[in-house]
């Protein structure tokens, strides 16, 4: 009992230091004072890295701290873990605007991958339980009677609900899984060399601050990555942060 | 009726031609081209007649000539105007400025005249690199070969580069097949400059030999990011008449160098040549009036991306909203070329003699390789005082911070993601999807089981009431025996066996069938040939005894035991 009390104390204690350290983020940027801010939200985000809320104001403060990358790292993040957030990407142009550097927001993911996603996985593996039941239905049916009137329906109903239930397991597990993808990066420094070997020493062009890419794949130092119009390069890990 | 509807539309388009003040009109695009650069001149009028046009000396006429006639809503009368139009292409050979028209439109006796249009005709200042290094001696020793000529070796980040394909041949070529285009990786922002397909040679001497050359697909071309980019080589084969040479051309490199650090806070992201105009529509007004301040940016380079110019404004004025934008630009060889125009509103919410003031931008020159500020002027403004008017708050802070848009605020509450802890991940999730479906398949199969035992169990029930029905009959036939009744013994000897035949075929003893369809049945069915053959003896007799000479007592007592006896020995077969 007492152990119980202690775990249930101790909880209760971190949740209230978390609260707080967001609500002094909150006062930081009230106070103009972003830098601090920056330090709650991300301390905030190091106890609990799938609040969006946390993410969403860390690019608020990034932004007004003029780190206009790192901002759009953030706001990527509170994008994928709440594709919802219709704010976000507003203020993603807005950086975008800001660094004029060629570069521009691209969505990671399609509207419609946007969609499935803000439905929640719980949502579709509801849907995928009920269409399941009306698959049993159909099955008993066809197996149950040989030859019935309703034999027909029975098989058109089972192809229909069978091709509805796979969709809703994929749509339930890629949105279960979507926000542990390590999928994409933003470059978080002015300009980011590009190596078109892992081994390379001399830089063979630069990628600028803020510019979107997809991590192919990561390795001590450096990450291989592909470039907005298709080019594979390295580039050095402490330039990129990933989403 | 079709012909009176006929009639009726082409009586409406006649009588809004007649309607009709002549009007004719001479455009040419660009205004502003380099020696051999391509000029649409395009002649609209209203009235249908012969069209001709005054063109500068020198002009070397295109091929592509289309005429036609369309038609236009007047948006300020509403009426509907129909326009006859002539488009021909075409080239100036020499650099200067040249006047373009009148166009004529002769109609009968009568001619109509359009306005004049002035054309700018620069040298080729940004003329692709065409040098001896670009050409391999292994190049020259082929009858025909191509290179990839380009505007500048050295950019900067912003800074557009012109590029196209050459080929030169010592044959004179008529055509060309299946070109692939050069490649850039990067190249996002392209656009072409020329798009005709067709190909002008002229002569051209390398080392003292005479080619014949022609240029082909001329892009600009804006690349994303810096360093060293290599462009890959276009394919074509090169014709003349039925006979081909296919090309592969060299590949090149370009440097896109990045903008020098410490731009300016005004910085549009502007690279190339630009010129600024603004102006106030008002300078007269009462206090909370809108004003609207009109910013227009002009020039060449990269146009088509630059960002708005940044109000910087003291307190007394609001911006509304994001500016109005209007885009004039046309994509030639000095990158995109033409004028933006930003419309923004903004709100006096001061009164007195106001100043507005200079709204300043800048741009990086590549050819100075600097950044260049350009300002317009002040503006003096007198607004008058509005006792009706009260200054928000909100709008003074906004004025004071935005220059332009504004992030959305922080939010206040938490908002945390579940999908990490989502039941898809738990060890129920697919035994709760899929157990349905397993207890789907496992209850049809054990209730279709269930169902065939039932019909099974029947269907023995009834084969076992049949059966006695069928001994009864046999006893039956035992009692006309001992009767005496012959006629009806024999006959309830053949029921019974019919019977008995019926239900081992059909499983139905109810089903009257003949004899010869019953032995014949039974042979189909592999039945032993000694009890058929002993079955039907029997209905030889009984049909004997019933309606020939009868049959001995000896006989007449063995039957119904021979009977019995096959039919069960069938009947449990």
């Amino acid at each position: 009992m007492k152990k119980w009390l202690l775990i249930l104390a101790i909880l209760g204690i971190k949740s209230l230091v978390l609260a707080s350290s967001f609500d002094d983020g909150l006062k930081a940027a009230e106070a103009k004072n972003f830098k601090q801010a920056i330090h709650e939200f991300e301390e905030v985000i190091a106890e609990q890295p799938l609040n969006s809320a946390a993410f969403y104001n860390l690019g608020n403060a990034y932004y007004k701290n003029h780190e206009f990358g790192k901002a759009i790292w953030a706001y990527e993040s509170a994008i994928k873990l709440n594709p919802k957030n219709s704010e976000a990407p507003v203020n993603i142009e807005l950086c975008y605007r800001e660094l004029t550097n060629g570069n521009a927001w691209q969505p990671s993911i399609s509207g419609l991958q946007r969609m499935i996603y803000s439905i929640g996985s719980t949502t579709w593996a509801v849907l995928a339980f009920l269409v399941s039941c009306l698959i049993a239905y159909a099955l008993f049916s066809l197996l149950s009677n040989k030859n019935t009137p309703w034999k027909r329906f029975h098989v058109m109903a089972l192809l229909g609900e069978s091709v509805v239930f796979i969709a809703c397991l994929i749509a339930a597990t890629s949105t279960a899984n979507y926000p542990a993808n390590r999928d994409y990066g933003v470059i978080v420094t002015k300009s980011s060399p590009c190596f078109t070997t892992e081994k390379n020493t001399t830089a063979d062009f630069a990628v600028n601050e803020g510019a979107k890419v997809r991590i192919i794949s990561e390795t001590e130092n450096r990450v291989e990555v592909e470039l907005v119009e298709g080019r594979k390069v390295f580039i050095s890990k402490k330039d990129l942060r990933i989403i | 009726m079709r012909q009176l509807i006929i009639h009726s539309v082409f009586l409406f388009v006649a009588l809004c031609s007649f309607g009709q003040k002549p009007i004719v009109i001479l455009e040419v695009e660009p205004k502003e081209a380099e020696v051999g650069e391509m000029l649409t001149i395009t002649v609209r009028a209203n009235v249908q007649g012969e069209i001709d046009v005054d063109l500068p000396s020198g002009f070397v006429h295109g091929y592509e000539i289309m005429n036609g006639m369309n038609q236009e809503i007047d948006y300020n009368t509403g009426k509907v105007i129909n326009y006859f139009y002539l488009s021909q292409n075409g080239a100036m050979p020499k650099a200067g400025t040249f006047k373009f028209g009148p166009a004529y439109v002769k109609k009968g006796n009568k001619v109509y005249s359009s306005n004049t249009v002035t054309v700018t005709i620069r040298k080729e200042n940004t003329a692709p690199v065409t040098n001896g290094n670009e050409i391999t001696a292994k190049q020259l020793r082929q009858p025909a070969f191509g290179i990839i000529e380009k505007s500048k070796s050295v950019i900067y980040e912003g800074e557009p580069l012109i590029l196209n394909a050459k080929v030169y041949s010592i044959f004179d070529p008529s055509h060309l097949e299946d070109y692939q285009e050069y490649k850039l990786d990067g190249a996002l922002d392209k656009h072409d400059i020329t798009t005709s397909s067709r190909i002008t040679v002229r002569e051209e001497k390398i080392k003292r030999t005479s080619y014949y050359a022609f240029e082909h697909d001329k892009k600009v071309i804006f690349p994303i990011g810096t360093g060293k980019f290599t462009i890959e080589p276009f394919k074509l084969m090169l014709r003349r008449g039925i006979e081909g040479v296919p090309i592969t051309s060299s590949s090149t490199a370009i440097e896109v160098k990045p903008l020098p650090a410490n731009a300016p806070t005004d910085f549009i992201g502007g690279v190339g040549s630009f010129t600024m105009k603004s102006s106030i529509d008002r300078k007269t007004l009462k206090q909370g009036d809108v004003i609207t301040l009109m910013v227009e940016v002009e020039g060449y380079g990269n146009l088509q991306n630059i960002s708005e110019p940044k109000l910087n404004l003291p307190k007394g004025f609001v911006i509304y909203g994001d500016p109005i934008v209007k885009e004039d630009i046309s994509f030639g060889s000095r990158g995109a070329e033409g004028k933006i125009t930003y419309e923004y509103n903004i709100q006096v919410t001061k009164f007195g003699d106001l100043t507005f003031p200079a709204t300043t931008l800048s741009y990086f020159d590549p050819i100075k390789e600097k950044y260049v500020q350009i300002s317009s002027e002040e503006t003096k403004l007198s607004v008058s005082k509005n006792a009706g008017f009260k200054i928000s708050d909100k709008a003074t802070t906004t004025l004071v911070e935005s220059k332009g848009q504004d992030i959305f605020p922080f939010k206040n509450g938490d908002e945390i993601s579940t999908e990490h802890d989502s039941f898809v991940h738990s060890f129920l999730f697919w035994p709760s999807v899929t157990l349905p479906i397993l207890c789907g398949i496992f209850l049809g199969l054990f209730w279709r089981k269930r169902e065939e035992n039932e019909i099974h169990v029947v269907q023995k029930q009834e084969k076992q009431q049949a059966k006695a029905g069928i001994q009864n009959l046999f006893s039956e036939a035992e009692t006309a025996l001992s009767n005496q009744d012959y006629a009806n013994y024999f006959g309830l000897i053949e029921k019974g066996l019919q019977r008995s035949m019926a239900l081992y075929l059909r499983n139905d003893d109810s089903l009257i069938l003949s004899k010869s369809t019953i032995i014949e049945e039974l042979k189909q069915q592999n039945v032993d040939a000694s009890k058929i053959n002993a079955l039907q003896q029997l209905f030889t007799a009984c049909e004997e005894a019933r309606y020939g000479f009868g049959s001995s007592s000896e006989n007449r007592d063995a039957m119904i035991v021979s009977a019995k006896q096959i039919s069960q020995s069938i009947l449990n077969a």
